[in-house]
């Protein structure tokens, strides 16, 4: 713990440095009008709290549920390519030509067939977080190597033990993985949507704070949900240190590509 | 999405094995035939379930229609789509200029690393993209806009990679060019950047999944005369068929940049 905290210390210092430079320089008069100092997006909070729940929460949950959608589907593929060897090149393609389409592209046809409510929201945040997921779990259900998957057979493993105590321990460092790295993807599927026409929502409330020209509330909703990535990130990390208590080898517990 | 370690699949999966000259040519060319086929069978599914189903136009036009469209607002589509490519190219060039700066500086300084390099990872996991109604605040509406937005959500892949690789020189190889007595430029230049060169690659191809998206959304925001405006400007006066060839111009672009940009890996840094 105290490790994680010497090495979480230059970077805090130098937000909070950051921070304070920010707060001289427009006092001194040296931002334009569209950067806030960091007091004025804070004195701000008190009269937005109450739209800022009200906005976040659905956001929130469009987020969760299309977190939710794209994880059963890339399970489901996941499964799919682990059954049966060919497909998983083809269904690797398919998920990397998803992920490179232009969402924002695909946005206005979805709106057709989905109208703007809710269900637009979610599909893209499923979208949005898809492929990072079927990654995932395609390399983590791959994970088991050789000589241990003959030590099961040869030990006459029933295949529900293979499951759980193979092909799951092997591929839970993966999934969780990669389901870090879709946590904030999912989130920002569901401002884009957002963004293109939504009652409710913190996309919804940003646009109006743009078109408004309320500089300091556009600031905050975008904190927020920079807020709000980072602590799903920070929770599907809690979690996997809880539940992964084993030693990991191999390069799932790389952070970057 | 914007560029994100999603693409990283490609970049641990073994590497094709190094065919003859001739063999890889006419891999390329089943290859094209392939793509083309598909195009084809895309075409006329879509067609048939139109067809089928009885799909009113305005759920989904007809592959003919979408032609139609595209070939009587070709200049316009082509003058968008150049506009939101510059953009493009534009932003990760700057983006990439950048990256390897401060990379280059991670390598001078450990105590500037073990600063900055946190966060700038913390950063590559957010949402970036979301920051863009800040940059339209900042820059106004127009290219710099777009530049601004593609450079921001380019700049962190690029850059954790190349300062990945930037670190992962081998120690051997340090050693003899300070024994050498090479400065610190000279080490860069002929030692730190050759060996860092398939990395920075690698999140060159991990940036461009999402950099025409960025490119686009920055102009839906900003109003900026690309292939995002002119998509939402065909999907506001509900015309169809100009939409979706807006849409399917920009997702065949998007592919092809990555493609693009995967093949350069390929060549200079396989």
């Amino acid at each position: 713990m105290t490790a994680g905290l010497r090495s979480a210390l230059p970077p805090a210092l130098v937000l909070l440095g950051l921070a304070l430079l920010m707060e001289a320089a427009k006092a001194a008069g040296l931002l334009p009008i569209t950067v806030p100092a960091p007091t004025q997006v804070l004195a701000v909070i008190p009269a937005q709290f109450a739209d800022l729940v009200y906005h976040g929460a659905a956001t929130l949950r469009s987020a969760l549920l299309g977190y939710l959608c794209a994880g059963l589907v890339a399970g489901a593929l996941a499964s799919v390519a682990l059954r049966f060897h060919g497909a998983e090149r083809p269904i690797i393609s398919f998920g990397l030509l998803v992920d490179c389409f232009p969402l924002i592209a695909l946005a206005p046809i979805f709106v057709i067939w989905l109208g703007q409510g809710m269900l637009l929201h979610v599909t893209l945040s499923a979208i949005a977080s898809f492929f990072p997921l079927l990654l995932g779990t395609v390399k983590g259900f791959r994970a088991t190597d050789a000589s241990t998957r003959q030590l099961f057979h040869v030990m006459a493993a029933t295949p529900m033990q293979r499951l759980r105590l193979l092909s799951v321990p092997a591929a839970l460092p993966y999934i969780f993985q990669a389901m870090k790295i879709a946590a904030p993807l999912a989130l920002l599927g569901a401002l884009i949507a957002e963004w293109i026409g939504a009652e409710r929502g913190l996309g919804a409330m940003m646009i109006y704070a743009l078109f408004s020209f309320n500089v300091p509330v556009v600031w905050l909703t975008i904190l927020t949900v920079c807020g709000l990535s980072a602590l799903a990130y920070g929770l599907i990390a809690l979690v996997e240190s809880r539940v992964i208590t084993w030693e990991v080898r191999g390069d799932a517990g790389g952070t970057d590509g | 999405m914007p560029g994100g370690p999603m693409a990283e699949a490609t970049s641990d999966a073994p590497a094709p094995p190094r065919r003859p000259f001739a063999m890889a040519r006419s891999g390329r060319l089943t290859g094209l035939v392939k793509l083309l086929l598909a195009v084809a069978v895309i075409v006329a599914l879509w067609q048939a379930i139109i067809f089928w189903w009885q799909v009113p136009a305005f759920i989904a036009p007809t592959p003919g229609a979408v032609a139609g469209a595209f070939v009587s607002h070709f200049q316009e589509i082509v003058s968008s789509i150049a506009y939101t490519l510059r953009s493009v190219l534009l932003g990760m060039g700057l983006a990439l200029i950048l990256a390897l700066i401060l990379a280059g500086l991670f390598t001078l300084s450990p105590l500037l690393s073990r600063a900055l390099l946190p966060l700038v990872i913390i950063l590559r996991t957010a949402p970036i993209l979301a920051i863009a109604p800040i940059l339209i605040l900042i820059f106004g509406r127009g290219l710099t806009t777009s530049i601004a937005v593609v450079v921001m959500v380019s700049f962190f892949p690029i850059m954790v990679n190349a300062a990945k690789g930037l670190g992962s020189t081998p120690p051997n190889a340090l050693e003899l060019m300070r024994v050498a007595g090479a400065t610190w430029g000279q080490t860069f230049h002929k030692v730190r950047l050759p060996y860092a060169l398939p990395y920075v690659f690698t999140g060159i191809r991990l940036a461009s999944a999402g950099a025409v998206l960025s490119a686009m959304l920055a102009e839906w925001l900003s109003g900026a005369p690309g292939i995002g405006t002119f998509i939402l400007e065909a999907s506001s006066y509900r015309d169809q068929p100009r939409m979706w060839a807006g849409v399917v111009t920009s997702v065949i672009s998007a592919v092809a940049f990555f493609a693009l940009t995967t093949q350069a890996e390929r060549r200079l840094a396989g």
